[in-house]
């Protein structure tokens, strides 16, 4: 048992920022799970604090650090990560044929891979991702060595190991080598990862992950449906992301990409869908039938995603959504980066961007803005409904996934005022303001896995 | 004299990224001015290196640091620092009046104002900005004491003493007592701040400073209008900064805010315009034909500002374009926070941002992208020809104000894999990835004015 105290923010619920000021957090050390919240009104928070000191089990915040959930990032290539900052000046299109897939395909050297993976998973954790839904690549030995890092490093994750076999839309070099390569190789990766020693609390689960419909035979997506129906394992799938994608599944399948994954049995309750910017009205009620989430990616979009994600109606629908970074379509690793492009991007949707057109014909959007606590919601609890993991949030029964903010460390942009600053204004800032230099510590299953 | 030693990058044009390897930048103490710039190949080139080394005055670059030109920012609000990442969730009236102008009231004490100011110039510095196009606020002395720690710690600056005087837009307790209060007041500013001991050099400069027309009487502004011809100094102010504010001028002066500010005689080769989102083409050759500048606000922009700055079109009529972050209507204090923002939002207005529009009538702005070099060309260089001063780039006869920054320093979030990345990705990583972290060095005028 392990008892933190200190003043911790979370979001629950879509608009109710709580402050637990000095609160105490009682975790389990076998299972890292938040087993009592005490506020100092409670009856035997005086007792509990005590004894946790004499045994030495009590971890306090110094004046100044502050416990927020861990963030969640929904959508991560993990294999794109040398890629991250570069290569945004492209065409979509040469983006991905003469950058991405020869990188990707270099994954094939296990070495390689160990390199670059454990490079992103001690970034990501110093960013206080404590977890992350990733796709890898093709090959099965370094998406497993990925599961391994994240195992070690402590990082709970989904991970699906990507199946892509058309031959017009994938080079020759980087391609399953048929629809049934697809489906066998996935298999073999989703109980690999089950069987992970180590693994035993499922901290890194498998996912089958068809890139997207582009590059998936009909065969494949079939195959991946039907092991998604036996495992029931999550999936992640790129959904409606650009002008392109979403004409190409309607002119292939003759309906929208939701739709046409649904009959393939591919959006179910434990789906992430990446991106859906053009999820129309009846998409988003099948994808809320199904329990799906969508992982909104408000910075890559701004590349190669052609328009904005239409957040707000998602919401307004209780559809299940979270942040992605997308790395390397985004440039940063952050996910607290991502709440503040999401905000901007819906003030983008809600206002309009043309300033030559007057201000009633600009944008048919109004009031598809989002504050800084929809945003950071979005980045926590959010994130861990979409995954259907208990994650996210302070409550007994969660995980103790955290991370403590240090707004006086050093490189902080973070400045607070005493004078001026409210604790809820503390808030305000960190989600705005703080960088990987105020992450001072990062938990996962209340194990520390990032010490700065 | 000091002789740097190392990779520098630098943008003295628009497309042009210059990678200057193992360079050696010859810079005189007295001046702070860069003197010579040897490349390896230079035939003194190692007898200069060897003969600063031995007197002791060669700064050496390690391994995974480079050397960039310090950065820009043309429009920051000083005294709105304590605000900044709060309060972006309310509409602008409301930002405005309940927020913003009671905080700036309050640097009528000037303890007040040393105290924020102190806080503001060191986290600017931190981030890189070793020039700021300050707004102070109504308070001579406050004003002034910002001024004071700016030459004290040696930022370069341009600060504004903010000018009014309308009693219906601005509130009892914030304004000019007077159309001749504003005018006299900022007289005594601009030759105090020339008359500061320690300002030889004329590290600070003043400005006049009308803090847009909404809040300004004719009488105030025609009289500063004055003051610019008697000074001939910098004059900042916003300019059709949202639908509001340029409908209010239309409808006051029956011309565009630019020419409105043109017929008192503020819009000179020494102005800068803050926003200009609402520009129109004739606006843009007015601005060009004064040689004034535009500060582009891309974070602001998205909150209050209704629109997207045309950047490209402005750009190719060659007007005088740098960027601001607009503290705190911009949450981020960093300049190459809003390089990524300007890409991110010419991005939003070149493929448009409503998903419920067909493409082709989604955006009008076809090739309104700008990239990385573009970015970090506004916020270098470009920010020095806004302000007329030397700075901006690494050129003889160009003040040293530069930057080191450390890939591999704590809390980075920039990653070089050697088989990856060539120095050109390095800098692509640089400006789309580093933050305050990596800034382990700022110099300004030669001076060391911030170590990490």
């Amino acid at each position: 048992m392990t008892v933190f105290c200190g003043t911790a923010f979370h979001v629950p619920e879509r608009h109710k920022l709580e402050v637990l000021q000095d609160v105490l957090i009682v975790v389990s050390d076998t299972e890292g799970i938040i087993e009592r919240i005490l506020r100092p009104s409670d009856c035997d928070y005086h007792k509990v604090k005590e004894e946790a000191r004499e045994a030495g089990n009590l971890v306090t915040l110094r004046p100044r650090q502050y416990l927020i959930p861990g963030l969640i990032d929904l959508h991560v290539h993990a294999p794109q990560w040398p890629q991250a900052g570069k290569a945004l000046h492209l065409p979509l299109e040469e983006w991905l044929q003469e950058n991405t897939f020869p990188l990707e395909a270099k994954y094939k050297d296990v070495k390689f891979a160990e390199k670059v993976y454990n490079s992103l998973v001690e970034t990501l954790l110093a960013n206080g991702t404590t977890t992350a839904a990733y796709y890898a690549t093709i090959h099965v030995e370094s998406s497993l060595e990925l599961a391994r890092i994240c195992l070690q490093k402590g990082q709970r994750a989904v991970i699906g190991c990507v199946a892509m076999d058309i031959p017009g839309a994938c080079p020759d070099f980087y391609r399953d080598r048929s629809a049934v390569d697809s489906i066998d190789k996935t298999a073999v990766f989703v109980e690999a990862v089950k069987a992970l020693k180590g693994n035993e609390r499922a901290l890194v689960l498998p996912s089958v992950c068809p890139r997207f419909i582009p590059t998936c035979s009909t065969e494949s997506l079939r195959g991946l449906g039907e092991l998604v129906k036996k495992y029931n394992c999550h999936v992640q799938t790129h959904c409606s992301e650009s002008d392109w994608e979403h004409n190409h599944v309607i002119e292939r399948f003759k309906k929208h990409d939701a739709f046409a994954l649904d009959g393939f049995g591919l959006v179910t309750r434990h789906t992430i869908l990446a991106h859906s910017n053009f999820l129309s009205t009846e998409d988003m009620d099948l994808v809320l039938s199904r329990g799906a989430a969508v992982a909104h990616c408000p910075l890559s979009n701004f590349y190669f995603s052609n328009a904005v994600f239409p957040l707000k109606k998602a919401l307004d629908k209780n559809l299940h959504v979270g942040l992605g970074t997308d790395v390397s379509g985004g440039n940063s690793p952050s996910i607290l980066d991502n709440c503040r492009y999401a905000v901007a991007a819906s003030r983008a949707l809600e206002d309009g961007v043309d300033p030559k057109k007057d201000a009633k014909e600009r944008s048919g959007w109004k009031g598809a803005r989002i504050n800084f606590i929809e945003a950071f919601w979005l980045a926590t609890t959010q994130g861990g409904v979409s995954l259907d993991l208990n994650i996210g949030k302070f409550e007994p029964g969660y995980a103790f996934d955290s991370l403590v903010i240090d707004v006086d460390a050093r490189s902080s942009n973070v400045k607070v005022f005493d004078s001026e600053d409210s604790l809820e204004h503390i808030f305000q800032k960190i989600v705005y303001q703080s960088t990987s230099a105020n992450i001072t510590q990062t938990w996962v299953g209340g194990r520390l896995v990032h010490q700065l």
